[in-house]
């Protein structure tokens, strides 16, 4: 490119003549508008110091207002830009624009520039929360704070609260950082330029209240309760502009009533979600642009978690609709060479399926009469890691019926791609992946053998050494799973690989989470033949094993989940030949512990402690010494009338778990 | 169409004189009428028009005189093949505006293009081709389809004779100035369709209907707006 | 030992459904469910949700407002429903909608309450040959595009055997709906669909006790869905055609439901959907592609841009025109040099056009008939009158009434201008000039239409007339104020030329007029709307028509000439039943009378 005349604009921003300088900067500025090649030429020839540098000096209002529009075009170029003017120091400046004192058009390209800075993730927000810069932006909301006059100055003013709102909605990244521009009276203002009857400005409001109680429910209720100029709900005008005529307008007020939904501030409005904000939504789906690629986004939101709303998108044809997308785009993709403008949209498409099919087994059926099920398979292996984890978010929805998994799933061909995803480069498609993986290794799955067999094992055993929890405790899980009711050479060849001194410290790892699904492998290892306890009594050692099970009973305060699991590793070992309930029965600590859980608070809990006891006192012919010797070693322990007071128990499982160790007992 | 038609045959007949008596019933509000010019004038930006209705026909104006005129230069500049006063002009009134669209972005690129090609600066335009346009191309191949058929434009010398010679009817300067009024007027939460051509679409709209329904006098030209009769009708 | 492993296995969880087990078990908190919900509602009926139209006669649905259908109903309804139930033939169309069940027109193992929308079953419900439908008392008039009733399932009895649809008049009534021929139905008990077939389909959920089950036929691509509980399930019938009537079917002992015709709210958002399909039929009509206005010059075609050129220029024309024609010259000029000379590459066509219409001799035209236009809308109507004198000397010998007219509004004026009203500026935008507007008709002098628009609007008012006595008193006092002296003159004379007028118009007209004398304070009497300055705009515009006309050119603008075709072709469809011109309306979809 021919850049003679670009390198000679940035060249006369040095003159002192205030003429040259703002010429110069015009022809930058419309230059780089709309044009990304030439913001990253302009950005390459340094021009970001030069104008910041405007920004702090006194220069001329005109100088600063073009080197303001200059510096927000830049921000519009995406993430690498925005990295640079991080870099560069120009986001404080820019917020010393904002301030009041200022020439409105200063301030109008002043928020432009951080609306456009803030879409970035690099941007960092942290800057808003010093000084009075929160308080600034939050006075611009107020039409009347820059008192405009003429018309011109009345749609400068609208303008500037719309981004001011954009920004705020921004500016939502944490709870902290919510609950700061609540404190700062946004919400009302916020609610103010909701009824100001322009557009714009009113999708920027609804934007900046639903970021601000988005999993808040705090703000959520506070917001629902404010006031409007007329006197009504805000929530009654939300749910009228999801009928407006703009496409844009009613996905920004069905995502504000989701996001209030969501944090269950208007409970009461459960109707107007069911057959107001979803049929929208779902209708959104027709939209194109934008709005159909966020559409499935927000949908996906408001159904996660919620049979009912699943059942009523199902109902609305939500499924047909997004399989129509994901096809259409399938077919695109292999039209055209890479373009990545369908991405998000065959992203937010999948994930939205996802979320249609997770609870419900209809979902999923409509999902496989649609006959996707192979283009999300292939979407496991696509390009964007976006659409690959959506995909095996997808795929492990479906995969949790059964039927399906055997079927559609296996003629997809989903175990290759699948397993390949435990590699990926992503650590977010390597967790959705290993907990899909969890569901396909149980025993009624067909695919063990084959995960075993393309090296999960090995595999999931590496990933237990990832720096990431999540992706070590899927990791954990999926090895629990494989080993749930396997044959002995499977639960043999993961404890080679996984070997017992590690399992052993997983048992204590840091993380409970992970303790809890170590432990349960160690129950699932132990479970079902002799031999196969056998095996972890030879692996952990006896008194390793043992002292475990100690240390874990004696802290009554741990999680209930891991004192369970623990009780049905004794439940399990005690399953096992008289060698193994021996070794039980040696640490009267242990069976201290048991007597003591069965007054546990949580029902499971007792029903676990009666199982212990129940396989200790089970009759069986060729062990009937030593079961004589083990009732009347635990009725001296008092668990024969400990039984006995819990005949009564308020609930059914324990109750008839204490009928049969009572009958146990009475024949001693 | 079909031969046998005996349903056209028997199509109802409506003589003119019934015809012009439903005409004649029809309530006609002038003020309407004037409003519908007015919408007319303000959202296509014609400020001077739209001031000198205002005050002969006394409607007032919902929209400051200053913000039709911003459209109107910006519009008038496109109109006039001046692309580059009008990015300029855009970009003063509102930076965002190419920055979040790229398509009229594109499309007002193409347009300087287009008025290369005319003014015949066939250097100008293919250095402008390749500096400007080209990179467009690359992110969307919709934009490179449309690049390469106004190239095609420089492969004929005769632009009468080439199959691309619409890029040079000054429908296009229209369209190119149309969207980015468009933008404009969204951008600053205002309607950016008239109503006017709306009428005259129903009006096209419900003739073809109706032509299936019965045999009435027509308005064939809009806009001489002349009843025509209907063969049937005339036999009558 | 069997049950220790089944236990071991239990506890396998999936990741996913322990963090839902933690989800769900958040407690529900549903305190002030009541109170709010009613703040809710109160909402949604402000919010224009199922308000009824103001149109007289029966109530119209609020999803019909805005219609083409609306007006024809309006206009038509007192007359059908007179008609006492009967069933109209099938050629004439009518637009009564159905608003109850027909008495007449049911099985006899139904009963009918008193208000005929209510509906229980009498019947011994054995087998389906005890089946018992009915119909409602008109059918479905093609022409409102969308015709939606619900019902509220009372009860479903012993089995629930319940059909909602729609059928034939033909139909058998012993039986559910769609089990025959001409049928079509949504059964309560399987939630399946049926289509003139006694086989159903699965379609939807099953219904019950406390269900509000919805039924649409959408008119626009004759198609029907269903609502249950206001969520919408999705298409049930396609390629409907025929005359429809609302019916159900019910079958075993105690089965009982009512139907809302559109007398009360809907569970179902059906002003919504409305909307929706109009924006469709909307986008299907900006798709029509336009004829080109000038296709034998038009020498090279210019395939893509053409029909929107095409649009372009014949609005300019039009507007242009208009502008002309009403003498709106700065405008005119304006709009010419920003507008219209854009076109002039276009066509040839167009040239001859403009050339023709800006023509030396037209434009002073244009600048004439402004001058007596504005001298009209002063009140000056003497200049004005000697203005088309000149100017136009054939115009008033010609054209008698107008010239009645003028003088009449002279005599007001003057009238006014010695009771001290001042004449305010044209420009003030009150209901009484929009009002007074509406009823005096553009054009009227090619139309033919007589005078009774406005006369209608000012007859209530004649009774005063008696007290013209009044006046006689007034006259012979002394020191009568010069304007008044002349008033009287001028008004004795008027009165004089048309004493032996028979015409009843000129008659009242005249009378009316002279009713002001009765006033000491004109302004202020019950006649006092005479002296209006808006009164002075249907002169203006009869008189500009007269002129247009007396030089061969068209007395009504081509704009209005649109409107006017467009308004009339859009009714006939309607007429003819035509179910798609319920989703436009001229008036609301193509004037610009408010910022929608």
């Amino acid at each position: 490119m021919n850049s003679s005349k670009h390198e000679q604009a940035v060249a006369e921003l040095n003159s002192s003549d205030r003429t040259t300088c703002l010429s110069a900067l015009r022809f930058i500025k419309n230059n780089v508008i709309g044009n990304k090649t030439k913001k990253d030429l302009y950005i390459q020839l340094n021009v970001i110091p030069k104008l910041v540098k405007f920004l702090r000096s006194e220069a001329d209002t005109q100088v600063k207002i073009q080197s303001v529009i200059i510096l927000g075009s830049f921000a519009y170029g995406g993430e690498e830009n925005v990295m640079d003017l991080v870099r560069h120091n120009a986001i404080r400046p820019l917020l010393d624009c904002i301030s009041l004192k200022n020439d409105p058009k200063l301030i109008e390209a002043a928020v432009r520039a951080l609306k456009a800075a803030y879409k970035s993730p690099a941007a960092d927000k942290s800057d808003v929360f010093h000084d009075d810069y929160l308080r600034d932006i939050i006075v611009l909301l107020n039409l009347d704070s820059l008192n405009p006059k003429t018309d011109r100055e009345k749609i400068m003013a609208i303008h500037i609260a719309e981004v001011a709102a954009t920004i705020i909605a921004r500016c939502c990244d944490t709870v902290e950082q919510q609950l700061q521009i609540a404190r700062a009276g946004a919400p009302s203002a916020l609610i103010k330029l909701l009824t100001c009857g322009y557009s714009k400005a009113q999708e920027a409001a609804l934007d900046a209240l639903a970021f601000l109680c988005r999993e808040n429910p705090m703000f959520g209720k506070a917001i629902v309760e404010i006031k409007t100029d007329t006197g009504g709900s805000p929530v009654d005008i939300m749910l009228k502009l999801i009928r407006d005529k703009s496409p844009m307008m009613r996905l920004i007020a069905s995502r504000c009533l989701t996001h209030l939904n969501r944090c269950k501030a208007i409970e009461e409005y459960s109707d107007d979600i069911k057959l107001g904000v979803l049929p929208t939504l779902v209708k959104l789906l027709d939209e194109k642009g934008p709005v159909q690629e966020e559409a499935p986004h927000v949908l996906a939101y408001l159904i996660r978690d919620n049979e009912s709303l699943q059942k009523a998108a199902c109902d609305a044809e939500a499924i047909t609709k997004l399989a129509q997308i994901i096809t259409q785009i399938g077919n695109e993709e292999r039209q055209y060479y890479d373009s990545a403008d369908s991405d998000k949209l065959k992203e937010n498409a999948l994930t939205a399926l996802a979320a249609m099919s997770s609870l419900t087994d209809a979902g999923r059926k409509l999902v496989v009469e649609a006959n996707i099920v192979t283009q999300i398979v292939q979407a496991m292996s696509h390009r964007s890691y976006g659409v690959r984890a959506a995909a095996c978010q997808c795929t492990r929805s479906l995969s949790r019926s059964v039927n399906i998994l055997r079927t559609s799933l296996i003629d997809a061909g989903v175990a290759g791609p699948l397993f390949k995803l435990l590699s990926d480069e992503s650590t977010d498609v390597q967790t959705i992946a290993c907990a899909t993986l969890c569901n396909m290794v149980l025993e009624f799955a067909p695919m063990k053998k084959t995960v075993v067999e393309m090296g999960g094992i090995e595999k999931f055993v590496e990933l237990l050494r990832s720096s990431d929890n999540a992706l070590r405790l899927n990791a954990i899980w999926a090895l629990k799973n494989l080993v749930c009711s396997a044959e002995s050479d499977i639960k043999e060849s993961v404890m080679k690989i996984l070997t017992y001194p590690t399992m052993a410290s997983l048992i204590d790892d840091p993380e409970i989470d992970i303790q809890e699904q170590a432990i349960t492998l160690l129950r699932n290892l132990a479970c079902k033949r002799p031999v196969d306890i056998e095996e972890v009594f030879k692996g952990l050692g006896e008194n390793q094993l043992m002292d475990i099970i100690e240390n874990k009973l004696l802290r009554y305060e741990a999680k209930e989940e891991i004192i369970m699991q623990i009780l049905y590793v004794i439940t399990n070992i005690a399953s096992g030949d008289e060698r193994h309930k021996q070794s039980i029965m040696s640490r009267s600590s242990i069976l201290q512990s048991i007597l003591k859980y069965m007054s546990h608070d949580n029902p499971e809990i007792r029903v676990a402690a009666v199982w212990c006891l129940n396989n200790l006192t089970h009759p069986e012919d060729k062990q009937i010494i030593g079961t004589q010797e083990r009732i009347r070693r635990l009725r001296q322990m008092g668990f024969e009338e400990k039984i006995k007071n819990m005949a009564e128990d308020g609930h059914l499982d324990v109750r008839e778990r204490v009928k049969q160790a009572m009958s146990q007992f009475s024949q001693v | 169409m079909q031969t046998s038609t005996p349903s056209s045959t028997q199509k109802k007949v409506v003589a003119r004189s019934e015809w012009e008596k439903k005409l004649s019933e029809v309530e006609v509000n002038k003020r309407d009428l004037n409003k519908l010019v007015m919408n007319y004038l303000v959202i296509e930006g014609y400020k001077d028009a739209a001031e000198k209705f205002s005050q002969e026909c006394g409607l007032q104006l919902d929209t400051d005189l200053e913000s039709i005129q911003d459209r109107e230069l910006i519009l008038n500049a496109i109109q006039n093949g001046n692309v580059e006063e009008a990015i300029e002009r855009v970009n003063d009134l509102n930076p965002e505006i190419l920055d979040t669209h790229p398509r009229l972005y594109f499309h007002l690129q193409q347009q300087q293009l287009i008025e290369y090609i005319r003014q015949g600066k066939i250097a100008r335009a293919l250095e402008f081709a390749q500096e400007e346009l080209a990179p467009r191309g690359e992110d969307n191949p919709e934009f490179l389809e449309e690049l390469e058929r106004t190239m095609t434009l420089l492969a004929f010398e005769d632009n009468n004779q080439s199959p691309v010679g619409d890029l040079l009817h000054p429908a296009q300067r229209r369209r190119t100035a149309r969207e980015l009024n468009a933008a404009i007027l969204t951008s600053q939460s205002q309607e950016k369709d008239p109503k006017l051509p709306s009428l005259l679409k129903m009006l096209v709209w419900a003739q073809n209907q109706l032509d299936e329904k019965m045999s009435y006098p027509r308005i064939n030209n809009l806009a001489t707006a002349e009843l025509v009769d209907n063969e049937d009708t005339t036999t009558l | 030992m069997s049950g220790l492993s089944t236990a071991s296995r239990i506890f396998s969880y999936y990741p996913l459904s322990i963090s839902s087990v933690s989800q769900s078990n958040g407690p529900s908190t549903r305190s002030y469910h009541s109170n709010s919900h009613n703040s809710s509602s109160l909402q949604s009926n402000l919010s224009n949700k199922n308000k009824y139209s103001k149109l007289q006669g029966p109530r119209l649905p609020s999803y019909l407002a805005d219609t083409t259908f609306a007006d024809l109903y309006a206009a038509s309804s007192s007359e059908s429903y007179t008609r006492n139930g009967s069933v109209p033939d099938s050629d004439q169309a009518s637009f009564a909608l159905p608003t109850a069940w027909n008495i007449d027109d049911k099985s006899t193992n139904l009963e009918l309450s008193e208000d005929r929308l209510r509906v229980n079953y009498t019947g011994v419900g054995k087998n389906d040959t005890d089946a018992a439908a009915i119909r409602a008392n008109y059918p479905m008039p093609p022409q409102c595009g969308l015709f939606y009733f619900e019902v509220d399932i009372i009860s479903k009895g012993k089995e629930g055997f319940i059909g909602i649809g729609f059928c034939g008049k033909s139909v058998q009534l012993n039986r559910l709906p769609g089990w025959e021929n001409m049928s079509w139905g949504y059964h309560g008990d399987d939630g399946h669909l049926f289509c003139c077939s006694g086989t159903g389909k699965p379609y939807g959920p099953q219904f019950t006790t406390g269900d509000v089950i919805g039924c649409c036929v959408n008119f626009r691509d004759g198609t029907a869905f269903y609502t249950k509980n206001g969520a919408i399930l999705g298409t049930a019938f396609r390629d409907l055609k025929g005359v429809l009537y609302p019916s159900i079917g019910l079958r075993t002992p105690n089965e009982s439901v009512e139907v809302n015709f559109g007398h009360k709210e809907f569970k179902f958002a059906i002003d919504h959907y409305m909307k929706e399909q109009k924006a469709l039929q909307w986008q299907i009509i900006n798709a029509t592609p336009m004829p080109p206005i000038s296709s034998p010059v038009m020498s090279t075609p210019v395939l893509r841009a053409s029909s929107e050129a095409n649009l372009t220029t014949t609005v300019h024309q039009l507007i242009f025109s208009y502008l002309v024609h009403h003498g709106f010259s700065e405008t005119a000029k304006a709009f010419y040099k920003d507008a219209v000379h854009f076109l002039n590459i276009d066509s040839d066509l167009m040239e001859d056009i403009e050339y023709e219409q800006s023509a030396p001799g037209t434009e002073i035209d244009m600048l004439n008939r402004q001058r007596i236009r504005n001298a009209v809308l002063r009140g000056d109507i003497d200049q004005a009158i000697k203005l088309t004198s000149a100017l136009f000397p054939s115009v008033l010998p010609a054209n008698d009434d107008i010239h009645f007219r003028l003088r009449c509004r002279e005599f007001i004026e003057m009238m006014g201008r010695c009771s001290g009203t001042r004449a305010a500026a044209t420009e003030d935008e009150d209901d009484n000039l929009v009002k007074v507007e509406k009823h005096g008709m553009i054009g009227r002098p090619q139309m033919a239409v007589g005078d009774g628009d406005e006369d209608a609007h000012i007859t209530p008012i004649r009774k005063k007339k008696n007290s013209i006595k009044r006046k006689k008193i007034s006259y012979d006092a002394d020191g009568l104020d010069s304007h008044i002296e002349s008033a009287m003159r001028f008004g004795q004379k008027l009165q004089q030329d048309y004493q032996d007028d028979t015409r009843e118009e000129i008659k009242s007209a005249l009378e009316e007029a002279f009713s002001l004398l009765a006033y000491s304070d004109p302004a202020n009497s019950v006649v006092g709307y005479l002296l209006h300055p808006s009164g002075r705009e249907p002169v203006a515009n009869a008189l500009n028509s007269a002129i247009l006309a007396s030089q061969g050119k068209p007395a009504i603008p081509q704009l209005e000439r649109i409107f006017r075709q467009t308004s009339v072709a859009v009714k006939e469809l309607s007429r003819c039943g035509v179910g798609t011109t319920a989703f436009v309306n001229v008036n609301n979809d193509c004037l610009a009378r408010k910022n929608n």
